[in-house]
């Protein structure tokens, strides 16, 4: 039984490292950008309300990643905090009222490095191995 | 460099299959109130009610100036599921957060109204009719004026249209002008709060001549025209609404009301749905509630006032006018339902209805058989498969 219940627990706590391990994304843009933190409310008005101009930052283009990569489904779980089925609701509501496409959906974290050392103006988020000096971790308070 | 992809042209759609049967055989159950046939009465079950088709275009010439066109194919009046043109506007972008638009839109009367045929958007099968079958015309042709604005944490959409419009139906058409409209909503974390007034000047050619025989029968029938006339006389509008929405769960409410000194009366409707998801399953619960405030009842001319066959006419007159004011909606309806997100952009719903229509009222119900009796119930069973692409 106490063998039984340690499983148990091990499986919870196994179960519970996604949401602590900060270190699995990052969100980055070029190292030439002027941006260095954001608020996680700006984040959030930046990939869900489509044209929302940061504070004193000019526009910013939001980057996503393909719909079933991991680093799309922990973004929008740990930061935006909306499931998949609400963000289809979402941008639906958006698209079909003309105000607003959703951020425009790249293959991987690959893609989203090499789109934004070519656009100082874009931010995306990506698995930490594709780090480089061409670009600038974005903290996100 | 953000513009390297302009001009840009974005395709999009949506669509429901859906199925309602309805408990009341002696009438039809629709959802559009010009429609021609619907569940009961034409058919057990009808496919025609809720199925659906829309296209959407949007064409992004410049980073300021875009088009926008959106088609929609459902079952019309005349029997065709012939496509007609839902939004089709040029928006102006002065600045990222102020938009002009010239060409056919739809009204922002309520919560939902603007988004009310992309069923996938909504958590019902359709819109409560209780709120959004009050519109008689939800389309305009006109221009509107698009404002956002921050206050602190608050983000706040204004919006402002101007414009006229018009709807076929079996034996006429209904048309709308110097409509405007005001909207205000406002999002705060997890809240959105909405407002709106509105004022339309509607008529319809069936109800002017109506109206023109009433004009016919001497003073007293011109009394009774210029009360009840729905021409050149605007049907004004207020609703607001409010939805939370956590994530877990999510809670939402309106509240309309409209009034008019026309034969479509003043009526005040309310509607709540609340909702749960589980992962892909979102079970949902609603109450709606439409009442008509103003009087159902017109004495009407006296025949006793007129030589026959005046008199017999002044009695087919005053019945009809009975009939239409007692056809506003006046209901009490209880709904579950569950939906099921089994695939992206698709997603299954399974809905009952059940609809208590106080006393006298037909409440919206089409093609009544001489057996149907006013004031009734009726329960409705519809599941409906919904997709966005």
């Amino acid at each position: 039984m106490a063998k039984r219940l340690s499983r148990f627990y091990c499986c919870v706590l196994l179960s519970l490292l996604p949401c602590t391990g900060f270190a699995d994304l990052v969100v980055v843009v070029s190292a030439d950008a002027a941006l260095s933190r954001i608020q996680r409310q700006e984040l959030k008005d930046l990939y869900l309300e489509s044209r929302t101009p940061l504070p004193g930052q000019g526009r910013i283009t939001p980057l996503d990643q393909s719909e079933r990569s991991r680093e799309r489904s922990e973004f929008y779980q740990r930061y935006i905090e909306k499931t998949p089925a609400q963000l289809r609701t979402h941008w639906a509501r958006l698209i079909f009222t003309g105000r607003g496409q959703p951020p425009q959906a790249l293959a991987n974290s690959q893609a989203v490095v090499e789109r934004l050392i070519r656009d100082p103006n874009a931010l995306g988020y990506i698995d930490p191995q594709f780090l480089d000096e061409r670009l600038k971790v974005v903290t996100v308070e | 460099m953000a513009d390297d992809s302009l001009p840009s042209l974005t395709l999009n759609g949506f669509g429901t299959l859906g199925v309602v049967h309805s408990d009341v055989s002696d009438a039809d159950f629709v959802s559009d109130p010009l429609a021609s046939s619907g569940a009961g009465y034409s058919g057990d079950w009808s496919a025609e009610v809720d199925s659906r088709l829309g296209l959407q275009a949007t064409l992004a010439a410049t980073s300021a100036f875009s088009a926008t066109v959106q088609v929609v194919s459902e079952k019309r009046f005349d029997g065709s599921y012939s496509p007609a043109i839902e939004w089709a506007y040029l928006q102006y972008d002065a600045t990222p957060n102020l938009s002009l638009r010239v060409g056919r839109m739809v009204q922002g009367n309520f919560l939902n109204s603007e988004y009310r045929k992309v069923s996938f958007a909504t958590p019902w099968v359709r819109p409560p009719a209780e709120i959004y079958r009050v519109v008689p015309v939800a389309n305009f042709d006109g221009v509107d004026l698009r404002y956002r604005y921050y206050i602190g944490e608050l983000i706040n959409d204004l919006r402002l249209s101007y414009g006229g419009g018009s709807v076929e139906y079996e034996t006429g058409d209904i048309e709308s002008s110097d409509s405007w409209g005001v909207s205000q909503q406002t999002r705060w974390g997890n809240t959105t709060l909405f407002a709106s007034y509105g004022e339309v000047n509607v008529s319809a050619q069936e109800l002017t001549q109506f109206f023109d025989i009433y004009r016919l029968f001497g003073p007293p029938g011109e009394a009774l025209a210029d009360r009840y006339e729905v021409d050149g006389k605007p049907l004004r509008f207020l609703s607001v609404g409010v939805n939370y929405d956590p994530g877990q769960w999510f809670v939402e409410g309106e509240w309309t009301r409209l009034s008019s000194s026309t034969l479509l009366g003043s009526s005040e409707s309310t509607h709540m749905t609340a909702g749960y998801r589980l992962g892909k399953w979102t079970p949902y619960a609603a109450l709606g509630r439409a009442r008509v405030t103003s009087d159902t009842f017109e004495p009407g001319l006296n025949p006793a006032f007129y030589p026959s066959p005046f008199a017999e006419g002044a009695v087919l007159l005053n019945s009809t006018l009975n009939t239409l004011l007692s056809s506003g909606l006046q209901q009490d309806s209880r709904t579950v339902g569950l939906r099921w997100d089994f695939r992206p952009g698709v997603a299954l719903t399974a809905q009952y209805d059940h609809i208590d229509f106080r006393s006298g009222s037909p409440g919206g119900l089409i093609n009544q058989q001489p057996s149907f009796q006013p004031g009734g119930t009726m329960n409705l069973f519809s599941l409906a498969l919904d997709f966005v692409f």
